[in-house]
């Protein structure tokens, strides 16, 4: 019996791969011409002719049998309904899952450019027509209406979910969350997040119509209609209300607006952001900006001047955006656009004078190429390179020697860092490796053996330029801060920090190095003072900061709620600490959020933002908490 | 065997079958009769499983499997497309029979090549019967088949049945509306008359309950005769006594005719559509 399904599903995907082969030949014969390619036109058809051939499959459940006058035999055969179902579906959903994989291997090989919408709104439209036809089957005898219906049922079902948790928000929030069409057709949501979606539209949407059917079939034949239709529907209708309800609560949830994120830009301009906008609040102002022209939904990764840059993954472009927000102009831009996922860069992209460098490249794949962005004239310039080995590649540093600039790449290979130095001509120079992640401030290229660091001096071009000048013993576990330095004209760096970590990670003990004698000495008063909070509270973490060349400041904090509690923080000083502010723990669900102009702790009804360099609190008049 | 509980079926709103209960024995041949629209192909249809039931249950017992229940509808479906031989093939796998005897196809003188949907609605007939036969049924529901089938092959399939009940002991229900090739064979009759069965009887006992005695046309029929039928004409006048006693032959000075199946079966058939118009 399964055998003969599959050779009746087979001769009607033979159909569907003739018509979907040939007719393009003779499109390109009438529309063709060199900008339209065969595939382009092949593809396009195909796609969209899935979408029919899904209802076809689905509605010829019981089709052929009932123009053969089988019915009736078929009833007779020694399997059970459910068994029969089994038999019946499984070579037409088999049929589905080919043509459509098909339909993935032909998107990645270049269809991508000319499918009208994403792969996951595809999928989703696919295999609903699909079930909602198969399940209708045995309800309407006439395609066209089968069709019709289907379709219908798919689109009300959508607007039914996008209809209730706008309501649900408003009475919830008092407020419209605004959920638009682009985030239900799958444009604007994470991948974990589209997942969860996915699967609860699934279950809210064909979960009705699959139960309504099995449970009709089990008790009625293949014929008299009527009857099924009247045990069909006192099923569906009980089934759809439960799944339109669980499929509105789910996509209610992934968008609820209280999700929000905070970062305190310099001048003291609070930038707030969830999955629905943006807002800029001043002192006495707040300027939103909608997410219907952009996606900000990740941290801030460089704050320079008066821009703020962050990065998103584009899931129906597969792009990877730079984004741009202008606190000036109060504006957001996408200033660069990569393709697929930036893999590379993982710890982002590197601010030096103009220019914004990022790499490119999947971490397995040698080949890689720099691209260097002018954040004036968005002029980019892209520099290939060559690894001897793979592995994730770290932008640390930049510099600029005789007019000539270069870029000093990190790659991290098994247990080693291969430290490159990328110039803007396109050469590479190796520049040795390290134990742990090198870094470069004020000319001082910084790398690491078992418990030595090695500062090396990078002046001119070639190995010569590269010279040693110290090896200082560190101990194992000892690690220089890292610091990106925007701006060459300002005071170089007098000093840099350094610190021990443990075998947890955690920092341990402080050291300053002075740029003019290269000394390393230990920050003694706040590496007591870790050893007192440790004592008396081991849960306790400790760090040194830096948020200007001139101001260092040491925070005490635990873990919470995946981020950060800070206890108490001090400004460091002329070797001396002063208390700036003592917090109380955060509450549950509250979150605290650190950025180089102060600390924002966000607590349920309650938002408190506090600056530096004296942690004083902001006020602003039209934040809403 | 089968013993069937409360059954009852609807057809849109129309009731078909109405809490039927009826058990049939193993071996047993059962003739199903009744006017157009009683419910005896509805009944086949249930018990085969083709039909849900509204409310009730048809329970098989002594391990009866669906493999080993044969039915050949009135509207004779099967897979049309299919040659005879992929048909064959298919109902062999399928119900498991081992094997399959050719031998009524070479009587037909069918081509195994050719498509079900080309053959004759006699020869279909026998093409089914003859898949049934590899099934070695143990139940066959037979619905309304005969009166297409010509003569000719109505004496081969009816041979061939006899054949398959001595052989396999198999219980046959057959609804029929002409009777009288099958006069002898039946060894119970069922009428069926608005979803119900009015009559359950062995046919021998059928025929000593119902006689027909025959009157001129001013000759007086006794008020207290059970008259099940009546059929008059100017010179005639027919009445069919149901249930017939012995006792009436002295009682009732009449004569009292023994009737043949198909007679005594339009009585009733026709006692249905006479209180139909009253």
């Amino acid at each position: 019996m399964l055998r003969k399904e599959f050779n009746e599903v087979l001769k009607q995907s033979l159909f569907f791969i003739v018509l979907t082969v040939t007719i393009p030949f003779g499109l390109e014969i009438v529309l063709g011409g060199p900008s339209i390619s065969y595939f382009e036109l092949f593809f396009t058809q195909y796609h969209l002719g899935l979408l029919i051939f899904a209802l076809f499959l689905g509605n010829s459940l019981f089709l052929w049998d009932r123009k053969q006058r089988a019915a009736d035999y078929l009833l007779l055969l020694p399997y059970s309904r459910l068994r029969l179902l089994g038999i019946k579906v499984l070579p037409r959903l088999t049929a589905a899952v080919l043509f459509y994989l098909v339909f993935l291997l032909l998107y990645r090989g270049g269809g991508e450019a000319f499918t009208l919408a994403s792969v996951f709104s595809f999928t989703y439209v696919y295999f609903s027509l699909f079930i909602i036809a198969l399940s209708l089957s045995l309800s309407m005898e006439n395609y066209i209406m089968m069709a019709v219906v289907t379709l219908s049922a798919m689109a009300a079902f959508l607007g039914m979910i996008y209809l209730i948790p706008t309501l649900l928000s408003q009475w919830l929030y008092g407020t419209d969350i605004g959920l638009s069409l682009e985030y239900l057709l799958f444009l604007r949501l994470g991948f974990g997040k589209l997942l969860l979606y996915f699967i609860g539209i699934v279950v809210g949407l064909l979960f009705p119509f699959i139960a309504a059917f099995i449970f009709a079939f089990k008790k009625t034949g293949i014929h008299p209609v009527s009857r099924f239709n009247k045990r069909y529907f006192k099923v569906f209708f009980p089934l759809l209300a439960v799944g339109i309800i669980l499929s509105a609560l789910i996509v209610s949830t992934l968008f609820t607006p209280r999700h929000k994120t905070y970062y305190l830009a310099d001048k003291h301009r609070l930038v707030e952001w969830d999955s629905l906008a943006l807002r800029v609040y001043d002192e006495n102002d707040v300027e939103e900006i909608t997410h219907a022209s952009f996606r900000w939904n990740n941290r801030v990764l460089i704050e320079a001047g008066d821009s703020l840059y962050s990065r998103e993954y584009n899931f129906p472009e597969d792009s990877t955006d730079f984004l741009r927000l202008d606190l000036k102009t109060k504006s957001v831009e996408t200033f660069y656009k990569l393709e697929g996922r930036n893999y590379s860069g993982f710890t982002g992209p590197w601010l030096f004078k103009n220019t914004i460098a990022i790499v490119d490249g999947y971490p397995k794949d040698p080949d890689k190429e720099l691209h260097l962005i002018d954040i004036r004239t968005k002029e980019v310039k892209k520099i290939k390179f060559h690894q001897t080995s793979g592995g994730n590649v770290r932008l640390f540093g930049a510099d600029e020697v005789d007019g000539k600039r270069f870029w000093l790449v990190d790659s991290k290979w098994k247990f080693r860092h291969r430290v490159s130095r990328l110039w803007e001509n396109g050469e590479k120079e190796e520049l040795g490796t390290s134990r742990k992640f090198p870094c470069y401030i004020n000319g001082i290229l910084m790398t690491y053996s078992e418990d030595k660091a090695t500062l090396t001096k990078l002046t001119a071009k070639g190995m010569e330029g590269a010279r040693m000048v110290k090896t200082v013993t560190v101990g194992e576990g000892f690690i220089f801060h890292s610091y990106q330095v925007y701006d060459l004209h300002k005071p170089p760096l007098k000093q840099t920090i350094g610190a021990i970590y443990d075998q947890n990670n955690e920092s341990r003990k402080f050291f300053i190095m002075d740029f003019d004698t290269l000394e390393l000495r230990e920050m003694k008063v706040i590496n007591d003072r870790i050893e007192q909070s440790a004592r008396r509270d081991p849960e306790l973490k400790f760090y040194v900061s830096r948020r200007t060349p001139d101001e260092y400041y040491y925070l005490e904090y635990k873990w919470k709620n995946r981020g950060l509690d800070f206890r108490e923080i001090y400004a460091f000083d002329n070797n001396e600490l002063t208390l700036l502010k003592k917090f109380p723990p955060l509450e549950k669900n509250g979150k605290m959020y650190n950025s180089r102009s102060g600390i924002i702790v966000h607590e349920p009804g309650k938002l408190r933002v506090y600056a530096f360099p004296d942690l004083k609190e902001l006020k602003f008049k039209k934040l809403k908490s | 065997m089968i013993e069937v509980k409360d059954l009852s079926f609807k057809f849109k709103k129309k009731p078909v079958l109405e809490n039927i209960n009826i058990r049939f024995g193993e071996g047993e041949f059962i003739l199903i009769a009744g006017n157009n629209g009683a419910g005896k192909s509805t009944f086949l249809r249930c018990l085969t499983g083709v039909l849900s039931p509204l409310s009730g249950s048809v329970y098989f017992k002594d391990g009866l499997s669906k493999r080993r229940i044969g039915y050949i509808p009135d509207g004779l479906g099967f897979f049309e497309n299919l040659t005879l031989k992929t048909a064959i093939n298919f109902h062999t796998r399928v119900f498991r029979t081992g094997g399959f005897d050719d031998s009524l196809l070479k009587e037909l003188d069918l081509d195994p090549d050719s498509k079900v949907k080309t053959l004759s609605v006699g020869e279909r007939t026998l093409f089914l019967f003859s898949l049934i036969l590899a099934q070695k049924p143990r139940l066959l529901l037979l619905d309304e088949i005969l009166h297409a089938v010509d003569a000719y092959l109505r004496d081969i399939f009816l041979d061939r049945l006899l054949d398959m009940i001595a052989q396999y002991n198999t219980t046959v229900i057959a609804v029929n509306h002409t009777f009288t090739e099958i006069e002898k064979i039946p060894e119970r009759v069922l009428v069926m008359e608005n979803g119900g069965f009015i009559i359950d009887e062995k046919t021998d006992t059928l025929r000593e309950k119902v006689k027909k005695i025959e009157l001129g046309p001013d000759e007086p029929v006794p008020d207290d005769l059970p008259v099940l039928f009546k059929k008059e004409t100017p010179y005639i006048r027919e009445y069919y006594v149901y249930p017939f006693e012995e006792k009436m032959r002295t009682g009732f000075d009449l004569e009292f005719r023994d009737l043949n199946l198909a007679d005594i079966l339009k009585s009733f058939i026709g006692g249905y559509y006479v209180k139909k118009r009253v």
